[in-house]
């Protein structure tokens, strides 16, 4: 009874294909001024990005890699390249995209997702997207789903001015300031007044280019009334040196409007994932978080919400599983800045084979929200005497007019439960497997069918002898 | 004037949040005492300590011992207007027991600076009651290993804030012993534009299979100018373990507004009977006399 449940590591077969580099450009490695400028320059940049660019390299060198967190000691900005064109421009039909390329995402299931059950897809290989399509009846609502570099030119060049990298801004923290130097790829996505758009769209990158940065950008408006889900997908072929991934994506929720927002991230083993997502939602707004982490060789990663409207909510479910190597950081924040809001943050976390997996939280409800509810829930599952789960939920509280609870809790696989299955008649291997399937359940169910199956599938488990 | 770090949290987790641990200044010098208390083997005894400011700044040294199977009882005592530093540790045998029973006094013009080190042997027992009832600054670090098997730690903490308080916790359980046993709670009131920062960490380190730890605080707020800190903290590297935090934080809710009001009191009444309930728990704690 006292043997240890073994969970597999994660199948990534078909993640780590690598695809011959045969770039169309790749810049040199390092952050300079020098760098920042030939990037501008190979954007066609207006001026204004330019000199945000600029700027925020400045802020970038003033500012101090943070303590509290995975060590970045494997991190050398000066061995990255920030930039690395595939020999591609955007498609608007996968027959147009390269062959390579195509077959890469072939194998990754995005066309054929497209196909079956998306509204439309945005596809990036490495700094550039390759791939950018919305179904016509889409359009035709007024959706605009394009890369955010066309519509820094178009009709919502004013727009996406105003709103680039405000919620985010680039004095944030360190990587926040780089991603605002050497951004590149990305989506923009307006969903007008009342549309609800029942199929979802999906951005996925893929960063193929060894010792290279992805620094995309998303930037999401929907407006009052509206409703959208997104979903965003990842991964790399592992490589013996370091990859990065610093990437920001913007959220606004306007008033009784909903976004889901759906991450699986499956970067490779040498990726250090600095990702910055945040969102605000309006009165009556609802943002709602699905993360599945399952990559990275060290995350830090903690979407975040403002709920500024009054009666505007916000709801996170999420799963990390850290294995041999991997130091997973992830959690969620949220600042209730308005009366009557509500949050509710449900996570699960499973640690094995010397895995670090830390679940690290902000709830902040302000002076003006009063009658707050928060709820906050994390658990955390521990396979083997050599891993290390943390839990560091923080409650900052300024209003006596709220309600908060938390909890949490750590352990392995309970003895009486696999006791109580196998009473039932099943085995203790299936007993194991059930219980780990139950733990994981509750975030599964949040996710689209097929990165459920997806993710269900890669969680196998053996017993040993 | 010297700067101190003090209740410093040993996983660190975001500057913006200002919880990672407490800065103060303190002036030099002041008056040393110093106190001792120690039981023998199989032998029981009950020690009353006390420490008054009188105006001016009190160093405290208070070293507790409890030999194998001996039960020692100290009541401390604090208070006074001035500033009192205390540096406390405790070291319970094998079988022994330390019960701690540390109340504050209240004091308009005081600040407490208390650093509470324990550390306790196989089968042994460290018990903390703690009652703070809110003065100018109050900061305390109680920071227990549970080095020998089946050692045990229950903290029981109960603290009351008002206009100009400001109240600092940090309570630090460390399992290194296998089948160690760390329960720690915190429950208080807040009101007026009390400040309150409460840390509890249980830490579960290699090789303390077996172990369990508990840890929650609930806090009760009863102004709009409060502010509230909470962060509970499960650090863990052993796999055989249970480890179980939870806070409840808020204000009275309409169910127990009206349960008060038909029995025909105020919801200011309520407030102050439940504000003065936790001084009867605290001494429910540790089973001292109701007064």
């Amino acid at each position: 009874m006292n043997d240890t449940a073994k969970v597999t590591d994660i199948d990534r077969s078909i993640y780590d294909i690598r695809d011959e580099e045969n770039n169309d450009y790749r810049m040199s490695s390092g952050l300079t001024a020098e760098i920042v400028e030939k990037l501008s320059d190979e954007k066609n940049d207006p001026d204004w990005m330019r000199e945000f660019r600029l700027r925020s390299l400045q802020i970038y060198n003033e500012l101090e890699i943070p303590e509290w967190g995975p060590p970045l000691d494997g991190l050398d900005i000066d061995n990255i390249s920030t930039y690395v064109r595939p020999k591609s421009d955007m498609k608007a039909s996968w027959e147009d995209v390269p062959d390579d390329i195509k077959d890469t995402f072939e194998r990754l299931g995005i066309p054929q997702a497209e196909r079956k059950s998306l509204a439309g897809v945005g596809a990036q290989y490495d700094s550039e997207l390759v791939y950018h399509n919305v179904k016509d009846s889409v359009s035709k609502q007024g959706v605009v789903y394009t890369d955010l570099e066309s519509a820094l030119r178009g009709e919502y060049a004013d727009l996406i001015k105003e709103k680039f990298m405000r919620l985010v801004p680039p004095s944030d923290h360190k990587f926040a300031a780089l991603h605002g130097a050497v951004w590149s790829g990305g989506s923009f996505v307006y969903v007008p007044k009342g549309v609800r758009l029942d199929i979802p769209l999906q951005s996925y990158f893929r960063l193929n280019a060894k010792g290279a940065g992805q620094f995309e950008h998303t930037l999401i408006i929907v407006e009052d009334d509206a409703y959208l889900h997104f979903i965003e997908g990842c991964s790399a072929p592992k490589y013996n040196v370091a990859n990065l991934h610093a990437g920001c994506v913007e959220l606004y929720v306007g008033k009784n409007a909903t976004l889901r927002y759906s991450t699986i991230e499956n970067w490779s083993k040498n990726m250090f994932n600095l990702n910055t997502k945040r969102a605000v939602a309006d009165e009556g707004g609802r943002v709602e978080w699905v993360s599945g982490s399952f990559g990275s060789h060290t995350s830090y990663l903690y979407p975040m919400t403002i709920l500024k409207g009054k009666g505007s909510s916000m709801e996170f479910t999420g799963i990390t599983f850290a294995g041999q190597g991997q130091n997973l950081d992830t959690g969620a924040k949220v600042v209730h800045s308005a009366p009557d809001t509500s949050s509710v943050i449900s996570t699960r976390s499973i640690s094995k084979d010397g895995g670090v997996s830390t679940y690290r939280s902000a709830v902040v409800i302000n002076k003006n929200a009063k009658g707050a509810r928060a709820s906050v829930s994390c658990d955390s599952l521990m396979l083997d005497a050599i891993s290390r789960s943390d839990t560091i939920p923080a409650m900052d509280i300024r209003t006596g007019s709220c309600a908060v609870g938390h909890e949490a809790r750590i352990g392995r696989i309970s003895d009486d439960e696999v006791f109580y299955l196998m009473s039932r008649g099943m085995s203790e291997e299936d007993a194991r497997a059930l219980i780990v399937s139950g733990f994981a359940d509750s975030v599964s169910k949040e996710l689209p069918l097929e990165y459920a199956v997806e993710m269900n599938n890669l969680i196998r488990l053996e017993m040993k002898k | 004037m010297a700067t101190l770090n003090i209740n410093n949290i040993p996983s660190p987790t975001w500057g913006f949040l200002g919880m990672n641990g407490a800065r103060i200044e303190r002036d030099e010098g002041g008056r040393d005492e110093s106190f001792a208390a120690a039981c023998a083997k199989n032998e029981t005894k009950t020690e009353n300590i006390g420490i008054a400011a009188d105006g001016g700044i009190v160093n405290a040294d208070i070293s507790l011992a409890a030999d194998e199977n001996g039960e020692l009882c100290v009541f401390l005592k604090a208070g006074g207007s001035g500033d009192i530093f205390i540096k406390l540790s405790a070291n319970v045998g094998e079988d022994a027991v330390i019960r701690l029973v540390f109340e504050q006094s209240r004091a308009q013009d005081s600040r407490l600076v208390a650093q509470l080190d324990a550390d306790v042997q196989a089968r042994g027992r460290f018990e903390l009651f703690s009652f703070f009832p809110g003065t100018r600054e109050t900061y305390v670090q109680s920071n227990t290993t549970l080095s020998g098997d089946d050692s045990r730690l229950v903290s029981r903490t109960f603290y009351l804030g008002d206009s100009g308080d400001k109240l600092d916790l940090n309570y630090i359980a460390s399992h290194l012993g296998r089948n160690t046993e760390s329960d720690i709670t915190a429950s208080g009131a807040l009101d007026g534009s009390a400040k309150k920062t409460f840390r509890g960490t249980i830490d579960f380190r290699r090789g303390s299979s077996g172990s369990h730890g508990v840890e929650t605080e609930n806090v009760l707020l009863l102004a709009d100018d409060i502010e509230n800190k909470t962060l509970p903290v499960i650090l863990c590297e052993e796999e055989d373990v249970n480890g179980a935090h939870g806070a409840t934080i808020g204000d009275l809710s309409d169910e127990t507004l009206f349960y008060f009001a038909s029995r025909g009191i105020s919801a200011a009444d309520a407030a102050m009977l439940l504000k003065n309930s936790v001084y009867d728990s605290f001494k429910r704690a540790y089973g001292g006399q109701h007064e």
